[in-house]
């Protein structure tokens, strides 16, 4: 993975915009139609932004639960763009220029963040040509949220899976590794349906405890009571 | 998050208060010395103290036209390693459903059991 501490940033020569050669109502933003082109007459664009060279967010990003929940969200290609987060806006093409990466793959991270509450963008329009760029800037001050949120999620999860355990007997095929409930096992004659094997009584009391210990410690992280 | 130093030097009061705000998330000072059943003035002194040992934040706002503040419990730092069994972080992360009978779970459960 990309370290995000020691990744140089390096100015770019000229600032890229992405346009679109003409605005159709963006619905959907993600099927809207990109054409890349220089831009020469947007005079109100912010000229390319020194501050890319910082790297923003540095003490979020060296934890490894934090670059484990990016890279679930935006996927291996995404990485590069999620990991190197500018302090201040950018353009698509800026950062798929930056990070030598196809625009596609850029814009495809860039949405994933959007839609997860990661960053936010505003269109500027060029009045001559009517094309607009899109700026974009990241808003990861939100990740510990989003992860808070998790936190209460995973918490539901393993409550109602621990009540699950508990309350069912299990049986197990000792060839397939295949789990029945009890009720599956008598319908199939405590046989297992894939090989034949006589299934095997299970005893789960080392999930259920690795279960209760991981849910005490989410209740006292979170103030929730049993 | 676990309970500070700080935390345990509290009175009832303020414990109580402490307790409301992080239970509502947020509730304007108007109507949180209310809810507690003691005085503005007392409330306002808990508020004071929570504050200062950064517990809680404060924001200025209007409400029911009087000016307020609007009270929130401190951002937590909390330990985001409790997601993870093993490697595996937890499997509802970029899910809309949370389903406790995937197999993904049951692998993230057998990973938290036997890591």
């Amino acid at each position: 993975m990309v370290s995000a501490t020691t990744r140089q940033v390096s100015r770019l020569p000229q600032p890229c915009r992405c346009v679109l050669v003409k605005s159709p109502p963006v619905a959907s933003l993600v099927s809207v139609q990109w054409r890349s082109v220089r831009t020469t007459g947007a005079e109100d664009l912010p000229e390319t932004p020194a501050h890319m060279q910082l790297m923003a967010f540095e003490e979020l990003l060296n934890d490894p639960v934090i670059q484990k929940y990016l890279h679930e969200l935006v996927g291996p290609t995404g990485m590069p763009v999620a990991a190197a987060p500018p302090d201040g806006e950018v353009t698509d093409e800026e950062l798929a220029e930056e990070l030598s990466l196809e625009l596609n793959d850029v814009r495809r991270a860039l949405f994933i963040l959007y839609e997860n509450d990661l960053a936010s963008y505003r269109r500027l329009r060029d009045e001559d040509s009517g094309w607009l760029t899109y700026l974009w800037t990241f808003h990861y001050e939100n990740v510990p949220e989003q992860l808070e949120e998790e936190m209460y999620r995973l918490l539901d999860a393993l409550d109602e899976r621990r009540e699950y355990e508990a309350t069912h007997e299990f049986y197990l095929c000792p060839e397939e590794s295949i789990r029945f409930e009890f009720e599956e096992a008598i319908e199939f004659q405590f046989e297992c349906p894939q090989c034949g094997s006589e299934l095997e009584p299970m005893n789960n009391d080392v999930l259920v405890e690795a279960m209760d210990e991981r849910i005490d410690d989410l209740r006292s992280e979170l103030n929730v009571d049993a | 998050m676990s309970v500070t130093a700080d935390e345990d030097d509290l009175s009832d009061d303020e414990r109580a208060g402490l307790a409301l705000i992080r239970e509502t998330g947020g509730v304007h000072q108007s109507d949180f010395w209310k809810e507690l059943d003691v005085s503005s003035r007392t409330g306002s002194r808990i508020v004071e103290s929570l504050a200062e040992k950064e517990l809680i934040q404060r924001e200025e706002a209007v409400y029911n036209g009087h000016n307020t503040y609007y009270l929130t419990p401190a951002t937590k730092d909390l330990d985001f390693s409790l997601l993870m069994a093993g490697d595996m972080l937890s499997p509802f992360v970029a899910d809309e459903e949370v389903e406790s009978n995937s197999d993904a779970f049951s692998q993230w459960i057998m990973t938290l059991a036997y890591q």
